[in-house]
């Protein structure tokens, strides 16, 4: 701004408001409701006093202050703590209400805008998808019109035509963000990372397995993770995605003991097919990361860093385990081995014999199968098949159980979902003396095109036994209800049993656009918000580049943005066949003065068209007679036969056009202007124009 | 019609006419521009609006000489241009001028005179020159000739042929003067005498100076695309006009707009000084009467566009 005294004008104003509340609009979703309601409050109470011109009264600096201070007090009642994202963006967008509350200099106006532009960015803390972005977007045409119309307070030429030229600036810029975008030297990992929110809760498997848990998650239709397979997915019963693992059993809960990380991550060979994959992980807040049954390679990381350390080791119970919590989606590339077994070199199979004594009915049974049958296999084969012919039956909606879990679902309710069969099995087994573990993770998925959708009502749970040295996957869901590993939850529930929604097929067209939908937001994600420094050194390599020097792509960028500014900027050598010469420019000026309610006719000349005007705003006279005046020395004088005197006669018409105000203005101080007319009269100028 | 920026010796000789012409500045700005553009002046009104008092106030102000001839129906050719009569002293033919050897001709009523004797005169006012016995006499210069013709009065007349109307640069009416100036007049004493006794403010040099001036001024490209449009539509407009502006009327309109220009004291002629000549140039060719004439020029200006782009 390069005057940066005085008031703000009402147009200002205006537009400063619109900023405000576009700006709080995309944090509606993610702040509390109080913040929002106050600070959209405090936007309009300000823009209501200021028509009475009383709001310097209201917003002294001690009410701002003390507003402030109360807003602070109050989030960290909300919170608990201020010290956190949440919070933090709560007050930041507190704090830019109380500002324009009190602004009513032009100056402060640098600060509110900067203000406006952070708190846009905060929103991308919560949210990377491109429904995010395009939300800021009426936000970025608000402040592109305040920088504006702050700019030059004198001459606001009307809403449409500051949207045309904000919108216009905004795509001339899209091609230099591109170039930025893609060549600017990405750094290899975060300057600064946010601070977890605890708080918030998000959805995915947890460290411990209670009965009702995993059903309780398959109502969510969140998507856990996607998965890109390099050749064909294995088969959808294959598709075991193996997460916490739990081996000691209290009697009601499973949870996961102590573990040692191993070193390496094939101790045994493993066998079956080797599918190499990349996943995709939305945030869940735990160490674990999800693989095909049997992971053969440990994870490496393609988002941000291009380090060679692993993302992720395995632990003695063939789980990945991250360094840190996954906070926020990662990328990672594997290979496993499709299998349902595999070997271990240091089996802890005491711990996963582990027992207690508050399910005795269980344990008889045990005992009584480890009597009939002496070979482990044939054990596990009559086991599932007490399962498969016992009332057993599969269920989103199980009956509660009590002190005794196991025996009171083997024997008496016989109604449950996956976790109650695994468990049971499990236990069933340690009772029969065969080590056994309950596993949790995902199993099957949706493909959507190229990749896969693996979603929160996809969580199941397994068991896993000792079986002939090895670990053996036994899933007793499928013994129960089959249909569940072959197509899903929903087609395994009873037919009378009400389907949740998210499980449910959705059929149609819904469906495909959900799908579609997930489609770009995945895209998105994968060629816009993970474009980092490894996807750049691909990309140089692909140009023939592999590790360009930092003044290399400096001047590569520089190259492109001077291209830029000769298309899009027009340097003044492009400039010149483009200009309009006397004659268009005057006759753009009897059309503004016409729609500005002036009767010309064509025969009237430059100075008639001055007398004319001037007879309606006196107050313009000065501009009417400079405009007239140029245009007599380009058009009419001696001037008009020599180019260089001619084109200096029309820079001076130019200016002095551009000193006029608009013909929105004119029309708004035309004597004959009454309000009544104004709305056609308004119509009337977008129709001619 | 803003006239302050006249150079200031045009500025005074105007002030000096309209202190005598009360009420006319239109008519007498036309009239001079009339001279300064080296045509010849029509005036057709009624008696006694004060025809003859212009004639002298521009005679007597530009130090110009004049004479008055007074058209009837037994003028003859000779009464205007002269006569040879044989001198006995010198055995040799004698000529003797007639009234248009002068610099400022008032040719009153002329459309009494039968039309022999009107083309004598027009033929000197176009040739500038008079031609009798075989030899060839220039008329002095400025020649300059104010013709008159009262319209109310066709009995036993001789109305100008279009196309000698067409050699008249100006057309104008003078018209009852508006209750002030002829209260002024009521008031005042004779006017024509007061024409006569006029202080002679340039001489034949200077108005020379101020007719090259008037030459010297500039005409651009889109003046000049305005008044070929103008002619233009003087033709294709049938139905207003009874005939078209001629290629004459067309130099004699840039001639006018220049002179118009230089009493405007600007170096370059403006589309307002185009309109400003256009009606009284026009008036009297497009009809053959300049009040009719007056109207159908009017309407012809309001068709054209002043600007290519509009």
């Amino acid at each position: 701004m390069k005057n940066s005294g005085g008031l703000i004008t009402r147009a200002g104003l205006y537009w400063l408001t619109a900023l405000m509340l576009l700006t709080q609009l995309p944090h509606v979703f993610n702040l509390p409701w109080w913040i929002s309601l106050s600070s959209v409050a405090l936007v309009l109470a300000k823009l209501a006093l200021h028509r009475h011109g009383s709001d310097r009264r209201w917003f002294r600096p001690a009410v701002v202050v003390a507003l402030a201070l109360l807003g602070a007090f109050l989030l960290h009642w909300q919170y608990g703590y201020l010290l956190g994202r949440d919070p933090c963006v709560a007050l930041l967008s507190l704090l830019m209400a109380l500002k324009f509350s009190e602004t009513r200099q032009r100056r402060d106006v640098t600060l509110l805008i900067c203000l406006a532009g952070f708190l846009l960015f905060t929103r991308f803390f919560y949210s990377q998808s491109p429904l995010t972005a395009a939300l800021t977007l009426p936000a970025l045409l608000a402040m592109g019109g305040c920088l504006y119309v702050l700019r030059d307070q004198t001459d606001y030429p009307g809403l449409r035509a500051v949207l045309l030229l904000v919108g216009k600036l905004l795509i001339q810029g899209i091609p230099l963000a591109a170039i930025l975008f893609v060549l600017f030297p990405r750094l290899t990992g975060p300057l600064w990372s946010l601070p977890a929110d605890a708080g918030t809760a998000l959805s995915g498997l947890s460290d411990s397995l209670a009965p009702g848990m995993v059903s309780q998650l398959s109502r969510s239709g969140e998507v856990a993770f996607r998965v890109e397979f390099d050749d064909a997915p294995p088969a959808q019963a294959d598709l075991y995605w193996r997460g916490p693992v739990f081996e000691v059993f209290d009697g009601h809960r499973w949870s996961g003991a102590q573990q040692n990380l191993l070193t390496e991550p094939q101790t045994v060979p493993a066998q079956g097919e080797l599918s190499h994959y990349t996943v995709t992980l939305e945030a869940h807040r735990q160490r674990w990361l999800f693989a095909l049954d049997q992971a053969v390679t440990l994870p490496q990381q393609l988002h941000g860093a291009v380090s060679q350390a692993p993302l992720a080791r395995l632990s003695q119970s063939r789980q990945l385990l991250a360094t840190r919590t996954v906070d926020s989606a990662i990328r990672y590339r594997l290979s496993s081995a499709v299998s349902d077994r595999f070997g271990d070199l240091q089996p802890a199979l005491q711990r996963n014999l582990q027992l207690n004594d508050n399910n005795p009915a269980t344990l008889a049974l045990g005992r009584r199968l480890r009597a009939e049958h002496a070979d482990d296999s044939e054990l596990v084969g009559a086991a599932l098949r007490y399962f498969r012919e016992q009332p057993f039956f599969y269920t989103l909606r199980p009956d509660l159980l009590g002190d005794a879990p196991v025996d009171e679902f083997l024997f008496r309710t016989r109604r449950g979902f996956c976790e109650h069969y695994a468990s049971a099995f499990s236990y069933l087994m340690r009772a029969a003396g065969i080590p056994a573990r309950v596993v949790t993770g995902y199993q099957g998925g949706e493909m959507n095109g190229d990749y896969l959708i693996v979603r929160q009502s996809n969580a199941h749970a397994w068991s896993e036994v000792w079986l002939n040295n090895h670990w053996q996957r036994i899933d007793p869901t499928a013994a129960v209800a089959p249909s569940r590993i072959e197509s899903g939850p929903a087609a395994a529930l009873a037919h009378d049993e009400p389907v949740p929604s998210v499980l449910r097929p959705l059929n149609g067209w819904m469906h495909s656009l959900q799908l579609g939908a997930d489609a770009l937001n995945y895209r998105w994600r994968r060629y816009v918000v993970d474009f980092g420094a490894e996807r750049q050194r691909s990309l140089f390599e692909f140009a023939g580049f592999p590790s360009p020097q930092p003044w290399q792509v400096l001047s590569v960028i520089l190259l492109l943005a001077g291209l830029w500014a000769l298309v899009i900027l027009k340097l003044p050598a492009l400039r010149l066949p483009r200009t309009h010469d006397a004659a268009t420019l005057w006759a753009r000026y009897r059309t503004r003065l016409k729609s500005a309610g002036l009767a010309l006719g064509k025969q009237h000349g430059p100075n008639g068209v001055c007398e004319m005007a001037t007879e309606i705003w006196p107050r313009h006279r000065q501009h009417f007679a400079a405009i007239s005046q140029a245009y007599i020395q380009a058009r009419y004088s001696a001037d008009s036969r020599d180019p260089a005197l001619r084109r200096e006669a029309e820079r001076r018409l130019r200016e002095a056009l551009r000193a006029l105000p608009s013909a929105y203005q004119l029309r708004r101080s035309h004597p004959a202007h009454a309000t009544t007319g104004h709305v056609l009269w308004r119509f009337q100028h977008w129709l001619t124009h | 019609m803003k006239t302050a920026a006249a150079p200031d010796a045009l500025q005074a000789v105007l002030a000096q006419l309209d202190s005598v012409i009360l009420g006319k500045p239109q008519q007498v700005r036309l009239s001079l521009a009339c001279l300064l553009a080296g045509g010849h002046l029509l005036i057709e009104d009624s008696p006694g609006v004060g025809k003859t008092t212009l004639a002298h106030a521009l005679a007597a102000t530009l130090g110009l000489d004049w004479k008055r001839l007074q058209f009837t129906s037994d003028l003859l050719p000779a009464d205007v241009t002269g006569v040879s009569i044989f001198d006995t002293r010198s055995h040799d033919f004698r000529f003797h001028a007639g009234p248009v050897f002068t610099q400022l001709l008032l040719a009153d009523e002329i459309n009494r005179a039968p039309p022999k004797t009107q083309s004598a005169l027009l033929e000197a006012m176009e040739e500038r020159q008079v031609t009798s016995d075989g030899q060839t006499r220039p008329l002095p210069a400025p020649f300059f000739v104010i013709a008159t013709q009262n319209p109310a009065d066709r009995m036993g007349a001789y109305g100008l042929p279009e196309s000698q109307l067409d050699r008249f640069l100006v057309g104008i009416e003078l018209g009852y003067p508006d209750a002030a100036a002829e209260r002024a007049l009521l008031a005042g004493g004779s006017r024509r005498n007061q024409a006569l006794n006029l202080q002679p403010l340039a001489g034949d040099a200077q108005i020379q100076r101020w007719q090259d001036a008037a030459a010297g001024i500039f005409v651009s490209d889109a003046i000049l695309d305005y008044i070929q449009a103008l002619l233009e539509a003087s033709r294709n407009e049938a139905a207003i006009t009874l005939s078209g502006l001629s290629p004459r009327a067309g130099v004699n309109l840039v001639a006018l707009s220049r002179a118009w220009a230089l009493l405007n004291g600007r170096e370059m002629v403006l589309p307002e000084d185009v309109q400003s000549v256009f009606v009284p140039l026009a008036g009297h060719r497009l009809t053959g009467s300049v009040s009719e004439g007056k109207r159908v020029a009017r309407n012809l200006l309001d068709l054209v566009a002043v600007d290519r782009d509009s």
